[in-house]
């Protein structure tokens, strides 16, 4: 019997004494949720209705042709209302808060997606939103930061440590664990403490359950291959996830590779330890100290990774790789040029790694890539870097 | 033996200081180390500095990223464990945060500690739920743990958490993060004696305590004190002249003892 709140070895609840009774009441609640038919048909609604599910799943001819392997598709997760995944768990989150009489909520970002996801769900809600961000992030995402605040949230500049996700979720914590009472932590990725993983997953999972059902449609038969970036690992996860049973479909899972400034491939290149509540992979020294990350993609540099992903790692369920962020800009541009589809720099990783495999691959194998994001929010550190070259 | 046994005998009420290791240099933590036990400290927190200290306030976490600029290890606070044992017999705990715990390795960890003359430690963020290895470990070598409860905490928790604390339990007096409060929360007066009386073990109580004031309210009920922030925040404000720190410190924890004596 696997312990409570754990992925074999991983995960748990490492925190602080304060939050522990609000993991409990969350998870009661959740699991209310879950099992509530008028939750989520409301869910389902927004999703629906305002988020703009289901998304495509788009046959990539023109890619296709060009590396002359396996068939690729594109989960089309770029085409959602505010431009991401992101959106799929802030609605579900959001809607459980409003469910709990939490009219406050608190969350961390790093690209600053999962920030505007949460800014625009807590417009459309009603509710008081508080966004941290590491100054850093700031600087490279200045455009999110305007919509957080065209959108109604106020956005909390992290000075601390790295300045990055991982500060933005340490400040995040001290919040919640001061205002504890009134707030409702609306946590962006399938990391932290249970319940948090698995309310993430559950949340993200539509992306793979469309997924299934599409190409079964399509195609008759069920794909060989599924490639998705991994930061925290959300779309990946929620991709992966509803294929679990599927033994003969393949997991990437596509890390940071970084360049000689870091990297931020936990998975590929961390040890397990303990951080932000759960027990999973790290980036850290020898002395337990948590390492400053670096990726070309925001919402990849972090030191961390979802428990879950540390799981299927372990089981060999799924395969981890890195790409580092001199080939995640070109396959950004390639995809731009040969499809009129601009990823995000994040979601780039994976289409970098599908640029390497799919040329292998026979005709008749099928690769589906999740396009997690759209790269409009990445114009301004693209042209910095092209300029620079 | 463990020096932690003899910490609320005759019913002491218990100043214990926290600092984090590595802020300062040796040879001026040493000297302040002394003037926090010659002016009635009766135990110490050794704090080991982490990269991510989401429980702590402004005044720790920079004190830690001072002391993690200065390399400082887990290495660096066994050596300083050692100076102190060859002047004090004062009751010693780890403060600090899993992950560096956990590199070093649990089994290792209670073992060096042991022979460094540290007598328990205190990890806010391992709850007693994931503390099995720990538990393990120090029981094997006398070593003592503490753990924490919150405003937050119901009733239940309090058995639960009671039997697996072989020290004392920390009771975090706030909602928040460590640092200084001019007010506590009143309820702490009904908390406390509620958890002493399920538990039957000592209670402490941190986070926010600075003023003489508080000690002498708080010695009404409960077992003891941690003060860690105002310390710190008095050390700082007074680096730039290390006679006038010492002064300062001394000053100041005089006048917490002397609450806590009369």
């Amino acid at each position: 019997m696997e312990k409570k709140g754990y992925f074999g070895a991983f995960g748990g609840r490492f925190v602080p004494e304060t939050l522990i009774p609000a993991l409990e009441e969350l998870e009661r609640n959740y699991e209310k949720a879950k099992n509530s038919p008028e939750f989520q048909r409301k869910l389902e609604y927004y999703l629906r209705h305002y988020a703009g599910r289901p998304t495509p799943l788009y046959f990539a001819e023109r890619l296709t042709k060009k590396l002359g392997g396996a068939k690729i598709y594109l989960k089309r997760e770029d085409l959602l209302h505010t431009g991401a995944h992101k959106i799929n768990n802030a609605l579900g989150q959001a809607l459980l808060a409003m469910e709990m009489g939490k009219k406050r909520i608190i969350a961390e970002t790093g690209a600053g997606q999962h920030g505007v996801a949460t800014a625009t769900v807590c417009s459309l809600l009603g509710l008081e939103c508080v966004i941290y961000m590491g100054e850093e992030d700031i600087r490279r995402q200045r455009l999110n930061v305007f919509r957080m605040k065209i959108l109604g949230a106020e956005v909390r500049s992290v000075s601390s440590g790295s300045r990055t996700l991982k500060d933005a979720i340490n400040e995040a914590l001290r919040d919640w664990i001061t205002n504890v009472d009134t707030s409702y932590y609306l946590l962006g990725s399938v990391v932290g403490p249970h319940p948090y993983p698995t309310i993430v997953r559950d949340f993200q999972s539509v992306i793979g359950k469309e997924t299934r059902k599409q190409i079964l449609e399509l195609e008759g038969r069920l794909p060989n291959y599924l490639i998705a970036c991994v930061g925290g690992g959300s779309n990946a996860i929620g991709f992966f996830h509803p294929f679990f049973a599927d033994e003969e479909v393949k997991f990437i899972g596509v890390e940071g590779g970084g360049s000689e400034l870091g990297t931020s491939a936990s998975l590929c290149q961390g040890k397990i330890g303990v951080l932000h509540g759960s027990k999973t992979y790290l980036l850290q020294d020898e002395n337990g100290q948590i390492k400053t990350t670096h990726s070309i993609a925001a919402g990849l540099d972090y030191p961390g990774v979802g428990p879950e992903h540390a799981y299927y790692k372990e089981i060999g369920r799924a395969e981890y790789v890195s790409v580092n962020d001199e080939k995640a800009l070109e396959a950004f541009l390639l995809l731009s040029r040969l499809e009129g589809i601009i990823p995000a720099l994040e979601s780039s990783h994976a289409i970098a790694y599908c640029l390497e495999i799919a040329p292998r691959c026979s005709p008749d194998e099928i690769i589906i890539v999740n396009l997690s994001g759209r790269g409009d929010k990445d114009i301004n550190e693209i042209m910095e870097v092209l300029e620079d070259e | 033996m463990n020096r932690l046994d003899k910490l609320f005998l005759n019913d002491r009420f218990a100043i214990i200081f926290y600092l984090t290791v590595g802020e300062f240099p040796r040879e001026d933590e040493l000297e302040i180390i002394k003037t926090l036990i010659e002016s009635g400290a009766d135990c110490l927190e050794l704090g080991v500095p982490f990269s991510d200290p989401l429980a702590d306030g402004a005044t720790i976490q920079e004190a830690m990223q001072i002391s993690l600029q200065r390399g400082t290890s887990l290495k660096d606070v066994f050596d300083l464990s050692k100076e102190i044992r060859k002047f004090s017999d004062i009751p010693l705990l780890l403060m600090g945060y899993y992950n560096p715990f956990y590199q070093f390795g649990l089994e290792r960890l209670c073992k060096v500690s042991k022979e460094m003359g540290i007598d328990g430690f205190i990890i806010p963020d391992l709850p007693p739920e994931e503390a099995g290895e720990l538990i393990e470990n120090t029981n094997a070598r006398d070593l003592r743990t503490v753990f924490l409860l919150a405003p937050t905490s119901r009733e239940e928790r309090y058995e639960v958490v009671g039997k697996l604390t072989s020290g004392f339990i920390y009771y975090v007096s706030v909602k928040g993060t460590t640092g200084e409060r001019d007010h506590l929360p009143k309820d702490i007066e009904e908390k406390v004696p509620k958890i002493k009386a399920i538990t039957g073990k000592p209670v402490v109580v941190g986070f926010g305590v600075s003023h003489p004031h508080q000690i002498r309210w708080l010695k009404g009920f409960a077992n003891g004190a941690v003060i860690g922030s105002a310390l710190l925040r008095i050390m700082k404000q007074n680096k730039e002249n290390k006679r006038a720190m010492l002064e300062a410190v001394s000053d100041f924890v005089a006048s917490l003892a002397n609450e806590a004596r009369t």
